[in-house]
């Protein structure tokens, strides 16, 4: 192995990948796209956001129930709840239809005296969820006080990082950034299949370069453009008000384990792939399949299937872009440092050791089966 | 004359089919080498084998006396390989991939960009060494594509259908950068088309069903037809069986072939013009239609045509 031709195969692949407009699309548009998106989607707003709340009370039996959830607040001093009298259902109605009030709290007396507090909302908005699970969690500590029961237990929420998502699109960040560098499964692909189909490989093999020198070139390059888009996407998440709560060195060491599996695996594609379009296609469907598995999007329940010490592994855990997804959400989101995410950084790196070896086995036997 | 590429005894199948059987050769210094057969006939599949692409079932090929398999870097280096098809990439332009080609052979970058300057502007390319291939018109790409062979000065190219596809005008071109080779570095080609062989080979090979039906120079092969012009008349009666034209000349000592479908008789003799009167009336008499004449020398496609008993491009 040549070090010297290595890195010509890599400028020659970056200078390649930043003419071709599918190619820059595919890795830097498309996930920055992404990244504005959730952005508009979830908002920078802080995650525990004040609700508003209708009240239509027909009774002056819940007024310390009122008082009480009107003062309750956050951590940083934000109320819970910010209610809202109001004089008719109709009224009401129409605010909750209109998106206004993400809740309406009704509080009548029944035939025995007795108060009915009833919650109503549309039951397709956050708003209303997170609302009225705020709400129930509120008032039935309350009406056990009223009933003179005393609680056996208290409640104590302790975050298992130093930090957590201040904001819903804080806690999307690190999937979008795993969503980009799955991205460079198709584009490997893509590249190695033109090489191949272009018969640039043949050229290549009938020069001085060995298989070596050409999947380093070609790896050096692709961890070049994942290092870009981790960068990029670090600084957009940044623009658009993100809370990083990690270091970003970190957050390459980590994106860049996973490239490298990413890597691997549009290697093995590059072998099946007919045209660009299969390439993006196939590639593509794989990426897509592993932003689920890892959680990128949203958690995925995954079965535990044994633990390595202090470490559960799970189903999904196998695929470096789950343990990968975790460490970088762990860095980014909850402040973890090196040695508090070590076993995921470790299992990331060993899982796309593994795949990137595949690929230049697979690599290997095909160059031989096809004597060049 | 020194050998400087040997070939013994290759054979190469795919499968069931034969592509090249027990075929041994052997390529002098210096000379222009034609490689000749028609499509299928196993050529490429023959230069694979000579440059080191392909590994063959049986046999062995030696370059300066070397074996040309294992990635063997010191023999790789003195082969220049132009294929069949156009191998450019698209997304770089033409300096930029001769640089990296001859860098890929180890040249320094110096001597590289040396080499692809000198190349572009023998190959009539040095207005476009800042465009992308992509934008290059099919006959730039295909002397983009010889240039890509020779950036890195090797002693013998390799060239595979160079004319494949090219316009009159560039293929004039190409075959008269590839004669300018001649003699300075050992070429080998191959081809279908006739013309192009005997204007460029100092020797060719006649290669059928995977096997070397011939080699020699191209006098010597033409020489082997035997002495003297060819003439071919176009017959316009098509109800002319041959057999009945065969007859007409059994009393001369004249070479006659007739091309079926065509209706073309063709006939050698030597002074061939003295005997045509005789032989136009002779085929007017018996109503057989002669039309258009023409007069010409014995051709590499003849020795084809005698070899297989058909023409090349079938």
């Amino acid at each position: 192995m040549s070090l010297k031709r290595t890195l010509l195969v890599a400028r020659k692949t970056l200078i390649e990948t930043f003419r071709d407009p599918i190619l820059l699309i595919l890795v830097l548009g498309l996930p920055a796209f992404f990244m504005l998106i959730c952005y508009f989607g979830y908002g920078t707003a802080p995650k525990a956001a004040t609700y508003p709340v209708l009240v239509l009370s027909e009774t002056s039996k819940a007024d310390s129930l009122l008082n009480r959830l009107a003062s309750l607040s956050y951590e940083d001093g934000r109320p819970v709840f910010e209610f809202s009298t109001i004089a008719s259902k109709a009224e009401a109605e129409d605010a909750l239809n209109d998106k206004k009030a993400a809740a309406l709290l009704t509080l009548e007396e029944n035939a025995d005296g007795k108060v009915d507090y009833v919650i109503r909302g549309d039951a397709i908005n956050m708003n209303f969820i997170k609302a009225s699970a705020q709400l129930e969690a509120s008032i039935i500590p309350w009406l056990e006080e009223q009933q003179g029961k005393s609680r056996h237990f208290s409640l104590v929420y302790t975050p298992l990082d130093r930090h957590r998502p201040v904001s819903e699109f804080d806690a999307y960040v690190p999937g979008m950034m795993v969503f980009a560098i799955l991205l460079i499964i198709p584009q490997t692909a893509m590249l190695i299949g033109r090489e191949r189909r272009n018969r640039t490989l043949q050229r290549l093999n009938l020069s001085l370069l060995d298989q070596a020198d050409f999947l380093g070139g070609i790896c050096l390059s692709q961890m070049v453009v994942a290092a870009i888009q981790i960068v990029l996407m670090f600084a957009m998440a940044i623009l658009l008000g993100f809370h990083n709560n990690g270091s970003l060195a970190l957050a390459l060491l980590i994106g860049l384990s996973i490239a490298f599996g990413s890597i691997g695996m549009g290697i093995l594609l590059g072998f099946f792939i007919k045209n660009d379009t299969d390439a993006l296609n196939t590639g593509s469907a794989i990426s897509m399949v592993q932003v689920f598995i890892s959680g990128a999007f949203f958690m995925m329940p995954s079965p535990i299937l044994f633990a390595m010490g202090k470490y559960p592994v799970g189903a999904f855990d196998f695929i470096p872009a789950t343990d990968g997804m975790l460490a970088l959400q762990q860095v980014l989101c909850g402040g973890a440092a090196f040695g508090d995410v070590w076993f995921r950084i470790c299992a990331t790196l060993l899982l796309s050791l593994a795949i990137f070896g595949a690929g230049v086995v697979f690599y290997s036997w095909k160059a031989r089966k096809a004597n060049f | 004359m020194t050998i400087v590429l040997e070939a013994r005894n290759l054979s190469k199948s795919y499968r069931e089919v034969k592509a090249v059987s027990d075929l041994s050769l052997a390529v002098e210094e210096g000379e222009v080498f034609g490689f000749l057969g028609p499509n299928g006939a196993g050529k490429t599949t023959t230069i694979n084998m000579l440059c080191g692409l392909l590994r063959p079932d049986t046999g062995q090929v030696r370059l300066k006396g070397k074996p040309i398999i294992n990635g063997n870097k010191e023999v790789k280096a003195l082969v220049g390989v132009c294929p069949q098809d156009i191998v450019l990439w698209s997304k770089l332009t033409c300096l930029e991939q001769l640089i990296f080609v001859g860098q890929m052979y180890e040249l320094p970058e110096k001597k590289a960009r040396e080499n692809a300057l000198r190349l572009l502007n023998e190959l009539d390319l040095d207005e476009k060494k800042n465009k992308l291939a992509c934008t290059l018109s099919g006959g730039m790409q295909r002397r983009l594509n010889i240039g890509l062979a020779l950036v890195h000065d090797p002693q013998i190219v390799v060239f595979d259908e160079p004319e494949a596809g090219l316009d009159p005008q560039s293929r004039v071109k190409v075959r008269e950068y590839i004669q300018t080779l001649a003699h300075k570095k050992t070429v080998i080609l191959t081809t279908h088309n006739m013309d192009e062989a005997d204007r460029l080979a100092d020797r060719v090979a006649i290669i059928d069903h995977g096997e070397l039906l011939v080699l020699d120079t191209t006098s010597a092969l033409k020489a082997r037809l035997g002495e003297g012009d060819v003439l071919e008349i176009n017959l316009t009666n098509p109800q002319a069986e041959n057999d009945q034209i065969r007859k007409l000349f059994n009393d001369r000592s004249l070479d006659v072939d007739i091309e079926e479908g065509a209706h073309i008789l063709r006939i050698r003799a030597l002074n061939a013009v003295a005997h045509l009167p005789e032989i136009l009336e002779k085929l007017t008499r018996a109503g057989f239609g002669p039309g258009e004449v023409r007069i010409r020398q014995n051709t590499l496609e003849d020795v084809f045509i005698q070899l297989t008993g058909r023409k090349l491009r079938e």
